[in-house]
């Protein structure tokens, strides 16, 4: 990885902060060692693909070294969420075809392997959540796995607050229904 | 629902072993560096290629077929049309039908009894 830290070290010259930010620019070493695995998981609970999410992810960052776009200090989980979603979004529509025919891809669990096997109840509650319809899967996720308040997925997801909440209690409400159904 | 609070919990254990590696972080970096052109997979370029092809091909056959279609299509499709069965295919002039049918049924009529061109009453020619 000789050859990349180099690059790495080019890019981080590049790489711009906000006029009258106080905290020092995070590097994309930083970004990525802080986030990737975020962005990844997320992409994989969207699309139930491993290698698809990984392409996501690769192309969030890329994405990230190749526009240089200014990142406000604290908020640069939520422009690469922003980013991958959009991009799961347009992938999720494009494989419509696909779905249809081949059917929905089998969400697959990813232990570690000095793990012992997660419990059925949490494995339950993980294909549930990536059983949910895209829209209801994206507020899911930000509110409940990354931590996100309605405000922020408002703004992330360009919709009203509103829509967030009642996307929020819907997706509330199919979940126990799934979950009961799987019981 | 409380069992969604701990998603994260719950996330960290079934997809532990799904983590951004090196391996993923170096194809990062080869994709960001490398020329624009070889950025777009095989997979992207192939179905942009088919479509231009595609184009291509439908452009030249309209070419050569825009000097076959016919120029004056409803007298065209006038002449096909019986007088008895008048059914027009296409919004052509319902007058021009109707006067074509006509003519050709009193051409018709006048073939099968053609009435002297001298006697100012045709009607009576043919009785004598």
């Amino acid at each position: 990885m000789g050859d990349s830290l180099n690059v790495t070290e080019a890019l981080d010259e590049s790489w711009e902060s906000p006029p009258d930010a106080g905290a020092e620019p995070m590097t994309f070493d930083q970004l990525y060692e802080r986030f990737a695995t975020d962005v990844l998981r997320v992409s994989y609970y969207y699309l139930g693909d491993r290698q698809r999410a990984e392409d996501v992810t690769q192309d969030v960052f890329v994405r990230l070294i190749t526009s240089k776009p200014v990142l406000e200090p604290g908020k640069e989980k939520a422009w690469l969420l922003k980013v991958a979603l959009n991009r799961c979004r347009d992938l999720w529509r494009g494989a419509w075809l696909k779905r249809v025919v081949l059917g929905h891809p089998a969400f697959e669990l990813f232990p570690a392997r000095d793990e012992i096997s997660p419990i059925a109840e949490n494995t339950a509650l993980a294909e549930a959540v990536n059983r949910l319809p895209a829209e209801f899967k994206e507020v899911v996720l930000l509110h409940y796995y990354q931590g996100y308040g309605v405000s922020d997925i408002a703004a992330m997801l360009d919709i009203a607050e509103g829509t967030v909440s009642s996307r929020l209690s819907r997706a509330r409400t199919r979940l126990q229904k799934d979950l009961k159904g799987d019981a | 629902m409380d069992r969604l609070d701990k998603l994260p919990e719950v996330s960290d254990q079934v997809l532990s072993g799904l983590r951004a590696d090196d391996r993923l972080k170096y194809k990062i970096l080869q994709k960001a560096t490398e020329p624009e052109a070889e950025k777009h997979p095989l997979g992207f370029r192939k179905p942009v290629i088919a479509l231009s092809a595609l184009t291509a091909v439908m452009v030249a056959v309209f070419a050569l077929m825009a000097p076959l279609s016919p120029s004056s299509a409803p007298s065209e499709r006038i002449h096909t049309i019986s007088a008895g069965n008048i059914v027009p295919e296409s919004p052509v002039n319902m007058r021009e039908i109707i006067t074509r049918a006509s003519r050709s049924m009193k051409q018709a009529q006048e073939t099968e009894s053609p009435a002297p061109t001298e006697s100012p009453e045709p009607a009576e020619a043919p009785a004598e």
